[in-house]
């Protein structure tokens, strides 16, 4: 079949073609290009980022603005705003803000031009306006250069319309935040200043609380310490009634999150500076690799003893963030103990450590300038076993590779079944490899795991309780390394996210002996009978280890109220004895020491204590075993011997936690308020069930027993019913007016 | 009524019926038929008929709006798993993270050594 036609209408057919395809071209097919590129950007196609890029170059106006708001500016953190894949501090690491599917993220190269542009040309009366502004301020900043930071700021302050105050002020802090770290010290407080002029008309509590915080940090810088009190005072007193905030003071300071509750917080802080010899100090450093390179753009937190135990908050005082050489700078903190915490991305973080020593505590009493540089190391890699390799002998050889500057290394292993990690194997280590008779693994006390049965009773975990007798369990292991100083170097655990860093699995199985039926009664859940079976066993045959090492811990297992593990800790008692003669270890004397200590049997406790210390590892810690060595001796009543015990471990504790027990013996001794009041205040208690100012009381005593003959005699007494256990006292406490007194023994009696 | 002897011819006839009618295009018909200059040649190209087998037309045209339409966004639809950034969520075993499908498939190898 043929069609004829004549050119002319040949051509026009073309024309109409050639129309219908530049309008697809230029309007269809962009339309589609977005939605295809909108949904693969979604699903982290990074061809999806590069079309949104494209797009966005070649979009005019409010489409533009629509499109970079949209894509560019929610994943651009600002100045004021801690997003960070992973916090790491001290005491914990803390896996936030990672959106968990890990969509394409521009890069500050790609996002520049557009926020650069945006914060320019913009509107400027969006919400997204001020993010973008901040955002381009820390990018610039991270880049190195904070007077572009600083100018992006200001002019889009200008920019922003006079109605919307809350952006614009916000911005200024930031600005004035900037300045600050720049050395621009005289700008930083002129825009504060200025700004504390209109506190009145600043309608949000939280941006207040800022202006006010850094107010009296830079008062606090010149010596102006009551300038700075009467100025976060006055601003208490004037919100109170809006934050809601009700109760004593006590209660406000844990209010972590609450303006109100961060300011009273601060008045506190800034009466406790007062009494030491610098207000503030200087805290700067520098985030690198271990091969020098400088890391940019991460979080560095300096974070206070009542924050450490949550997450991080935005409110916080003192957070900032990494340059282009990696240095951070905080230029003015108030006196204090600070725990620094850091934040990174995932790609700096992957294959990489910050090998820092829990309870790593600042103290800022003391330096006026402190440096301190956080570097990261490479993970360790382990050799073997790894990937479940089925261990059958006596002893499982463990090897791993070396590590740069390592004096000793540490091992640790872990049960998969229940989720227990960082059981520790053996420290002090010189050497690469190490060889742990499985004896010495099947003795290892894992602690127990329960979970809750459908009634809500809590089961105790039958694997927790075999622990390493397990041969059909599964258990991980993990290096640490120190340097000669017993300094954290690396380890292995850490992020492991892409081929190069993932390695092997540190997986193993301990096959070396079988499962008993008494054993099998216990996986099984059956706990009564296992105990029974057990008992049959060690019975039968006395020198079985595990029977009676399993009896023990199943009665562990089963003590769940106080009554009952009196009973059951009589009843345990023979089998601990008879168990730290089959198997002397240390954990298996300290079973036994610590049964002591609880009846008051003191020749029976040292007898304990020396057989224990016979099988201490070199460099364990034993700082807990000593700390009650030292109360026994109090308790006896031995006070010399027990203040020089109380004084060696003091400095061997860093967490001071028997410093009560410390300050007591000193007491009785007869040593002054003045000198008690040096040692609480040279050895603060550090612990997370709480801050415990001794200090406070100590004072606290020393003014009530101003005009009173007898009170040093009263508090000597009181303190010997706390270390008697004499039931006298709970009749004082109730009818006791000396408020300082109570508070003191009260305390005393829960030190440990 | 003087009536005409109808003695004409159809020829005659239609020469008189014609007679008020005059053919003076016969330089265009001329030069449409025998152009010359480049006007006139592009004038009967344009005018040009040709005949298009239906078929092989429409498939070479369906062809090219093919290449033409698919063409452009080709590239944004990509089936390379390397640029896939989905291998989450993170999650942590024994004190180590990994991406959960990485930790899926190092696990899923052990087992298979494990069953050779």
């Amino acid at each position: 079949m043929k069609i004829r036609l004549k050119i002319k209408h040949l051509a026009g057919l073309v024309v109409v073609a050639a129309l219908i395809f530049i309008l697809f071209r230029e309007y269809v097919i962009p339309r589609m290009e977005l939605t295809a590129a909108e949904e693969g950007f979604e699903q982290g196609k990074v061809t999806g980022k590069e079309k949104l890029l494209k797009l966005i170059s070649t979009a005019e106006g409010s489409k533009k603005w629509e499109l970079i708001s949209k894509y560019v500016i929610p994943g651009t953190p600002g100045l004021d705003e801690q997003s960070y894949d992973v916090v790491v501090g001290p005491d914990s690491t803390e896996g936030g803000g990672v959106d968990r599917s890990e969509p394409v993220k521009f890069d500050d190269s790609e996002k520049l031009p557009l926020l650069l542009d945006y914060v320019r040309n913009g509107p400027a009366d969006k919400s997204e306006y001020g993010t973008a502004a901040s955002g381009l301020a820390r990018t610039f900043y991270v880049k190195g250069n904070p007077a572009e930071a600083v100018a992006i700021l200001k002019q889009a302050e200008e920019r922003i319309p006079q109605i919307y105050g809350f952006t614009r002020l916000n911005l200024a802090i930031q600005r004035a935040w900037l300045l600050n770290f720049a050395g621009e010290e005289e700008q930083a407080q002129e825009i504060i200043t200025g700004l504390m002029k209109t506190e009145d008309k600043i309608g949000s509590l939280d941006l207040t609380a800022r202006l006010v915080t850094m107010r009296a940090q830079f008062l606090a810088r010149e010596g102006k310490l009551q300038e700075a009190v009467d100025i976060v005072g006055h601003t208490i007193r004037d919100n109170k009634s809006e934050s809601g905030s009700t109760g004593n003071q006590a209660d406000q300071v844990s209010r972590v999150w609450d303006p109100i509750g961060r300011l009273t917080a601060l008045s506190q802080q800034l009466k406790a500076a007062s009494r030491q010899t610098n207000l503030a100090s200087t805290v700067k450093g520098r985030v690198t690799r271990s091969d020098g390179t400088p890391l940019a753009g991460v979080g560095v937190f300096l974070r206070e003893k009542k924050d450490v135990t949550h997450s991080l908050l935005d409110a916080e005082p003192y957070l900032t963030v990494t340059n282009s050489k990696g240095e951070y700078e905080f230029p003015v903190v108030l006196a204090g103990i600070y725990q620094l915490y850091a934040g990174f991305s995932l790609n700096q973080i992957d294959g990489w450590t910050w090998p820092v020593m829990p309870g790593d505590w600042i103290d800022l009493n003391e330096s006026k300038h402190l440096v301190k540089d956080i570097t990261l190391r490479p993970l360790l890699d382990l050799i073997s076993p790894v990937n479940k390799q089925v261990i059958k002998g006596d002893s499982i050889d463990f090897q791993w590779e070396p590590v740069q500057g390592a004096a000793s290394y540490s091992l640790e292993m872990g049960l998969e079944e229940t989720g227990l990690t960082g059981l520790s194997i053996r420290s002090g280590i010189q050497d690469t490899h190490i060889q742990i008779p499985v004896t010495d693994l099947y003795d290892k006390q894992t602690g127990i795991t329960s979970h809750s049965n459908s009634e809500n009773v809590m089961i105790p975990d039958p694997n927790s309780i075999l622990g390493f007798s397990n041969p059909k369990a599964t258990y991980s292991w993990s290096i640490e390394a120190y340097d000669a100083k017993g300094k954290l170097l690396t380890r292995s655990n850490g992020y492991r996210l892409n081929s190069n860093t993932l390695g092997a699995l540190p997986l193993l199985q301990i096959k070396s002996r079988t499962l008993t039926d008494a054993d099998r009664l216990l996986l099984g859940g059956k706990l009564d009978e296992a105990l029974g079976a057990y008992k049959q066993s060690a019975k039968l045959n006395p020198s079985d280890v595990h029977s009676v090492r399993m009896l023990i811990k199943i009665l562990d297992a089963l003590s769940d109220d106080r009554e009952e593990r009196k009973k059951l800790a009589e009843e345990q008692l023979p089998y601990e004895k008879r168990l730290a003669e089959l198997y002397p270890s240390a954990d298996n004397w300290f079973r036994v020491m610590i049964y002591y200590y609880r009846h008051n049997d003191w020749e029976a406790f040292y007898t304990a204590y020396k057989e224990m210390e016979k099988y201490k590892a070199p460099g364990s810690d034993d700082t807990y075993d000593r700390s009650l060595y030292a109360t026994v001796l109090l308790k006896q009543g031995r006070l010399a011997e027990s203040v020089k015990a109380f004084e060696h471990v003091m400095q061997d504790d860093r967490s001071h936690r028997f410093v009560g027990n410390y300050l007591a013996a000193a007491l009785l001794c007869g040593d002054s308020f003045a000198s008690v009041q040096a040692l609480a205040r040279k050895y603060p208690e550090i612990s997370f069930t709480g801050e415990t100012y001794w200090e406070e009381m100590i004072l606290q005593l020393e003014k009530e027993a101003r005009g009173s003959a007898d009170y040093r005699q009263q508090v000597s007494e009181k303190i010997r019913w706390v270390l008697s256990g004499e039931k006298k006292l709970e009749t004082w406490l109730k009818s006791t007016h000396e408020s300082g007194m109570k508070q003191f023994v009260q305390t005393l009696a829960h030190v440990g | 009524m003087n009536r005409e002897p109808s003695t004409s011819t159809p020829k005659q006839k239609l020469d008189q019926e014609l007679k008020s009618l005059h053919f003076t295009y016969q330089t265009e018909v001329l030069k449409r038929t025998h152009p010359s200059s480049w006007g006139e040649q592009l004038r009967m190209f344009w005018n040009y008929e040709i005949e298009i087998p239906v078929i092989p037309a429409a498939g070479t045209l369906t062809l090219i709006a093919v290449i033409l339409f698919l063409h452009p966004w080709s590239s944004s639809v990509s089936h390379n798993p390397e640029q896939f950034a989905d291998r989450g969520p993170l999650i942590e075993a024994y004190g180590n993270t990994y991406w959960k499908k990485d930790y899926e498939r190092a696990v899923a190898r052990l087992e298979d050594k494990t069953q050779d």
